[in-house]
């Protein structure tokens, strides 16, 4: 072994706290910063990887069934610009039985439990396909357990297990689709058409069947279960028959390319045969504009993470290479090079941070992959999302490359500067000045700054402990600064998180206005609009009721645009003003953001709305928070029918949104309508159970708490190493009389100054980064500007959870401090 | 003379199964004189003097300091024995060097309590009574040995206390700083101080002790009067 190695290994050995203490601090940052990363990665184009991984369909077609045979829909797969394809496969609606909540929960059309035929139980809808097999060439499943044998057997889609709460191995009953749900209507059966093992009653159809598997689907996340032959054709007797057919095509770039194909299968077929048709496109468009929200959280947390990570892993570094002046005094009088000593402390720093490195890896990557589950369940994709190794890779690169960075600094200083001053404990070159105390002359010069007579004055008012501890907050100016700056970290990422969080509890019910209008109906023809709204306004259980209509208008500068016309008072309906205020009448409007600064209007302005050849001027009153996904880039409108009826538009089918009577429910309202109207008849996506805004908001619920928590072992590591490289000052303190209590109070109040100016810094760091995100998702989302009332909703609390930052110092203090009053004073006197 | 500190079969063990640095050790001594403890270096001088300031406990025996059973004292306790009982001298004065000279002597009495304005004044005082008054603004590292010894020697009496423990209280310092030093630990002796002076430089103990201990591998080996008598 070198002489130098046997230094490194016995300075390793002596410095196990210290070497521990890099260790930790480093693998805690790698690990906050895997897990932001990840999910951060894991949010980016989320939809292309797993389309990629799964050989996702191109085009997915449904055609009829009684106008095309199997084989022929089985031809089309040799059409030209088809690269693959899988199917025909039939698709059916069934019903699942017994107490289990709906799939899609509340909020999703035909998803409300619906009394079926099986017996008066509930049956809840299902959208089965009797696929044989989970691989193939296009749309692999991402499969748990294993694929249907048989019948008997069953394998349902993640989402419904996971609605339903429903495992492998779980026994279900599966039944005929129940009445009225997206145009179902489950016919009784005959004993004829039953197959064996059915149990069947007058109008019932019951197959009772063994959860094998649970499968996600990136092309058919419609399918909720797949089904054996015999068991799919006994619970589908009566609906209409469907076969579906995947491709992949040559060239699926562009919405052109798959028009021309999906061309030459229509040609190919008899016409109106197709019946549905859904593209990657779309998909991936609705999947990407969730995943694109996500994207500005993640980035903020990213940084937040990133800025933890260098504060700390440089504070404690640079604390320990400087810390170390004697022994590299030690080492440069007894003939070690300037090299050989940087080698050595960047060794002891380096080795220790190494194995940090590679457990905060495994941490993060462990930690990683439930948020990595939810936040790609979230957007709708099978799977749980695959750990990017270049994330991995590249974290643990630069976190060594700070920790060298952060260590070779002052080594270099420390290494190249006088051997007696090391010796004496001495800094070098620019730190000399500043931490020696006034060789001559007079004057009161503290090592780390002076102290105006006022506070002087005010801190010999103030208890031993206290005026102790303020002293020493300043002690060493980069230390402290690198300190505050973890801490201003931790309180952004507090005030952030919780300005976030509490901003999205207020924007979701604004959003989804299940609060105000819960009770919502699918499209009712227009035909059929008067006398609908006649029973509804006859429903005792109702209270106000409104109707819906979109009509496409043109509006000057912005060209096609929405316009939502509501069949009267429609005030109550609750949406949220970014200004102005809701319309009054005909001849008033509201409009979105997006229209408003595409037209070049404020609210105040006139507005010229055309139809064809007719316009009508009307008064923008309001801008309006809106997100309309049936809005192209969210240019909207909304106002009175009345207004535009001099357009002469055909008012087409629309929709009813309607409260409840007082003292009643929603679900109890909509109970009673259900089965009377012809129509669906749902409550709004409840905004506390909203799967998109529960993502968001257990993203940064979860990681406020990792960076807090990183902020909190940024300060207990520093103020650790502090105490350590001050155990001669306490023991001294002590000798002359602190107490125990004395020597816990003195390091508390070292860091509550620290505490306190990290809050002031991280308080208008997480309100304004709260801001930017806030502001950035709703230019996504809408494009739609965010009401103020919802940017910054915490308020005063804001400078409560600027407290926080005391709370983080004095949080990881504690432990040191405790530590630093149980010393052995003697040892200490004597260490020197 | 009555004593002021009486060991008891006192050892002090660092190690379960290693040596002791204090054995089995029985001392009495009294008030109002300067004792000396000499032997040689890990004899167990200074783990005396560290026992009798209450800055470690013993593991066996008992020890009474100025009536106080040093012995049952908890942390709490301990600290409030040093600052009204003990006034400590270190070798390397174990001054802090981010105060200023005036506060380094003030902070005993800022830890028992007095109020700042009156700490400064007294430690001003004392400053002046010790010849570096002019030193009162100035930091530690900016002062010679000796003037530090002597910021350190105003720091140990200003909370008066019965006795001073001194650790080689010369051993940091040339011989006219040394001196220096000494006289004024005869003078703080002279106005009623204790004095417990640990030294290995025998001209030193002859010089100024009264009485002189000899303690070698945590055992004492000699203790006489400093007039030749043994005791």
């Amino acid at each position: 072994m070198t002489p130098i190695a046997a230094v490194l290994g016995a300075g390793l050995r002596r410095r196990r706290v210290q070497g521990a203490a890099v260790g930790i601090v480093v693998s805690m940052s790698v690990a906050a910063a895997t897990l932001s990363l990840t999910i951060l990665v894991g949010s980016t184009a989320p939809y292309e990887r797993a389309f990629a991984a799964a050989s996702g369909a191109h085009l997915v077609v449904d055609v009829d069934g009684a106008a095309v045979t199997p084989e022929q829909l089985a031809a089309t797969a040799s059409l030209p610009g088809v690269a693959a394809a899988a199917g025909p496969w039939d698709i059916g609606l069934a019903g699942l039985v017994d107490g289990s909540s709906p799939p899609g929960s509340r909020g999703s059309p035909g998803s409300p439990g619906t009394p079926g035929p099986a017996g008066g139980r509930f049956a809840f809808p299902l959208r089965v396909s009797d696929r044989d097999a989970a691989d193939g060439p296009v749309d692999r499943l991402t499969l748990d357990g294993r694929w249907a044998r048989g019948d008997g057997e069953i394998v349902i889609s993640q989402r419904l297990a996971r609605l339903q709460g429903l495992a492998i191995g779980d026994r279900v009953t599966i039944t005929m689709a129940p009445r009225g749900i997206n145009g179902a209507e489950a016919g009784p059966s005959s004993a004829a058409s039953a197959a064996p093992g059915t149990a069947r009653g007058a109008t019932t159809v019951e197959r009772a069947v063994v959860v094998v598997g649970t499968a996600g689907s990136i092309s058919t996340p419609d399918i909720d279960a797949w089904l054996g032959r015999t068991d799919f054709s006994a619970v589908t007797i009566g609906g209409p028959t469907r076969l579906e057919m995947l491709y992949r095509v040559d060239g699926a770039a562009t919405a052109a390319d798959l028009e021309r194909v999906r061309a030459t299968i229509a040609a190919d077929l008899p016409a109106g045969a197709i019946v549905s048709l859904d593209t990657w496109l779309d998909a991936r468009a609705a999947v990407d504009k969730t995943a694109d929200l996500m994207v500005p959280i993640l980035a903020a947390f990213s940084v937040f993470a990133l800025a933890a990570a260098a504060f700390m892993v440089v504070n404690v570094i640079g604390g320990i290479v400087l810390g170390g002046r004697r022994q590299i005094g030690l080492l440069l009088s007894v003939g070690v090079t300037p090299r050989q000593v940087v080698a050595i402390l960047l060794g002891q720093v380096a080795l220790p941070a190494l194995a940090g490195d590679a457990l905060g890896l495994v941490v993060g990557t462990i930690a990683s992959r439930p948020m990595l589950e939810d936040t790609i369940r979230a957007f709708g994709l099978p799977g749980g999302g695959e750990l990017e190794p270049g994330v991995l890779a590249v974290t643990g690169i630069v976190a060594m490359a700070v920790v060298v960075g952060a260590a070779l600094l002052p080594a270099w200083g420390a290494a190249h500067g006088s051997p007696t001053d090391a010796l004496a404990g001495r800094a070098t070159a620019t730190s000399t000045r500043r931490r020696r105390g006034p060789a001559s002359g007079g004057g009161r010069s503290l090592p780390t700054g002076r102290w105006p007579a006022l506070a002087t004055a005010a801190a010999d008012a103030l208890r031993p402990s206290v005026w102790i501890g303020l002293r020493r907050s300043s002690g060493h100016p980069l230390r402290t600064a690198m300190t505050t700056g973890a801490i201003a970290v931790g309180v952004a990422a507090i005030v952030f998180s919780a300005g976030t969080y509490a901003s999205l509890r207020a924007i979701a019910p604004a959003l989804l206005r299940d609060h105000a209008a819960p009770i919502r109906t699918g499209l009712v023809a227009s035909s059929q609009v008067a006398g609908i709204e006649t029973a509804l306004a006859a429903d005792p259980d109702l209270g106000r009721v409104t109707s819906v209509t979109a009509v496409d208008v043109t509006v000057p500068a912005a060209g096609p645009a929405v316009y939502f016309a509501y069949g009267g008072n429609a005030s109550w309906v609750g949406y949220a003003m970014v200004s102005g205020r809701w319309f009054d009448g005909p001849g008033e409007v509201v409009a979105s953001s997006h229209l408003l600064e595409v037209a070049g209007l404020s609210v105040g302005d006139h507005l010229t709305i055309g139809r064809g050849a007719a316009t009508v001027d009307v008064v923008v009153v309001g801008e309006v928070f809106d997100v309309e996904s049936d809005a192209p880039d969210n240019l909207l409108v909304r106002g009175d029918a009345g207004t535009i009826a001099p357009l002469g538009a055909d008012p087409g089918p629309a929709r009813f949104e309607a409260e409840p009577a007082r003292g009643v429910t929603a679900e109890a309202a909509i109970a009673g309508l259900r089965g009377r109207l012809g129509v669906p008849v749902v409550l709004a996506s409840n905004s506390d159970a909203d799967e998109h805004f529960l993502l968001f908001e257990g993203v940064v619920v979860v990681l406020g708490l990792v960076l807090v928590l990183v902020a909190v072992g940024g300060v207990f590591h520093t103020v650790l190493l502090d105490t350590r490289q001050r155990a001669l000052e306490t023991a001294i303190l002590k000798a002359l009389g602190l107490t125990p209590r004395q020597t816990v109070g003195v390091i508390l109040w070292s860091v509550v100054p620290i505490g306190l100016v990290g809050g002031l810094i991280g308080i208008p760091a997480g309100s304004l980064l709260t801001r930017l995100v806030l502001s950035d998702m709703g230019r996504i989302a809408g494009p739609t500007l965010v009401p103020e009332g919802f940017l910054d909703v915490l308020g005063p609390l804001a400078i409560v959870l600027g407290l926080s930052g005391i709370a983080i110092a004095v949080a990881g203090s504690w432990i040191p401090a405790g530590a630093a009053a149980r010393s052995r004073i003697a040892a200490a006197l004597h260490a020197e | 003379m009555d004593a002021i500190i009486t060991f008891g079969g006192v050892s002090r063990t660092y190690e379960p199964a290693g040596r002791p640095a204090l054995d089995g050790v029985d001392l009495e001594i009294e008030a109002g004189r300067v004792t000396a403890v000499m032997g040689p270096s890990g004899g167990g001088k200074s783990t005396l003097l560290n026992l009798i300031g209450a800055l470690d406990r013993p593991t066996a025996g008992r020890l009474v300091v100025a009536g106080n059973d040093v012995t049952r004292l908890g942390g709490a306790a301990a600290a409030r024995f040093r600052r009204s009982t003990i006034g400590l001298i270190f070798q390397f004065f174990h001054l802090i060097d981010e105060l200023s000279v005036i506060d380094n002597v003030a902070l005993p009495a800022r830890l028992a309590g007095m109020p700042g304005r009156a700490a400064h004044e007294r430690a001003r005082t004392l400053l002046d009574q010790l010849g570096i008054g002019h030193a009162a603004k100035r930091h530690p590292t900016g002062l010679s040995g000796g003037e530090r010894q002597r910021v350190a020697i105003a720091r140990a009496v200003i909370n008066r206390p019965p006795i001073l423990l001194a650790d080689e209280p010369t051993g940091a310092l040339d011989r006219r700083s040394g001196e220096g030093v000494m006289d004024l630990l005869a003078d703080l002796n002279r106005l009623g101080h204790t004095v417990v002076l640990v030294t290995h430089d025998p001209r030193l103990a002859e010089a100024n002790a009264t009485r002189i201990v000899q303690l070698v591998d945590g055992r004492i080996t000699g203790d006489r009067q400093n007039d030749g008598r043994p005791r």
